[in-house]
């Protein structure tokens, strides 16, 4: 049986169309197609950091490197169909980057992808919740849910990741088990377990 | 014909059936087994509701100061050049 992405967002064959050719129209010089995809690398670097790695206040931070790493790349790029699972990767990384140089972060950092889940099935670690804070705190609260974000941030990094990435952004398993290294088997496998633990976490809260 | 699954079953298989990826026979066994099953057809419509709410999620527009910030830094990029970064 074939792999079924979300229906709703960009991973329609159309849609994927639509990023090659703004990638091919960017690299050949059209400025409002390389606005688009800018603007296209700074939502998901804003939605991943937010949602994936919880902290709203990492989220410029991250944008501002997907948007000058996307403008660097694609005059570079081969396979504009690969343009998307290369953004995704590039946000990840700048995600982990920025985790990696917080103040008071646990000095054994667990990756996104490993750790965090016990044999059990039961997470071994909660994500701390970067409660609302900052002025853009309310926005994005009323944007995403407070009840579903903090839901999200229950869940153990590994299974956040491939919950959001899968159900949020509507990328398919294959693009899932590209970015975060995994095999698609094991993104079916976290994606159960994670869609059980957050309608269980969304009863709870 | 598919025989009945169990709770036990139909929870391993619950997500490649609501990501359509089961067979006809085994999607009609599950939902028969629902028809039963107040606990299984809870569980299948607790999570529909749950992929729902973060699908609707992430349809939304980012919030406008979001999207300030970024078109002002896409404009900064942009205003500078291509040899500039």
């Amino acid at each position: 049986m074939t792999d079924r992405a979300n229906p709703h967002l960009l991973n329609e064959p159309s849609e994927r169309a639509d990023y090659a050719g703004l990638v091919r129209a960017a690299a050949a010089g059209s400025r409002e197609a390389m606005e688009q995809l800018l603007m296209r690398a700074q939502e998901v670097a804003f939605r991943f950091s937010l949602l994936v790695c919880g902290h709203a206040d990492d989220a410029e931070d991250v944008m501002q490197d997907a948007l000058l790493k996307t403008y660097r790349y694609v005059d570079r790029i081969r396979d504009p169909d690969a343009f998307r699972t290369w953004l995704y990767r590039t946000v990840r990384n700048a995600c982990l980057m920025k985790r990696r140089r917080r103040v008071g972060e646990p000095a054994a950092l667990v990756s996104l992808e490993q750790g965090g889940v016990a044999d059990s099935g039961e997470p071994t670690a909660i994500d701390v919740v970067d409660s609302a804070k900052g002025p853009d705190d309310l926005a994005i609260n009323d944007w995403i849910g407070e009840r579903l974000r903090n839901a999200l941030m229950r869940l153990t990094p590994s299974l956040r990741v491939v919950v959001v990435l899968r159900e949020m952004e509507g990328l398919s398993t294959r693009e899932v088990a590209e970015i975060t290294g995994i095999s698609e088997a094991n993104v079916k496998t976290r994606l159960h377990r994670a869609r059980v633990l957050l309608r269980q976490q969304l009863e709870d809260l | 014909m598919t025989p009945d699954p169990s709770c036990t079953e139909l929870l391993e298989r619950v997500s490649e059936y609501l990501d359509q990826e089961l067979d006809h026979d085994t999607c009609r066994a599950i939902e028969a087994h629902c028809r039963h099953c107040v606990g299984c057809a809870a569980l299948i419509a607790g999570l529909r509701e749950t992929i729902g709410l973060c699908r609707a999620a992430t349809l939304r527009p980012l919030p406008e100061s979001v999207r300030a910030k970024a078109r002002t830094q896409i404009d900064e990029l942009l205003g500078r050049g291509r040899t500039a970064e």
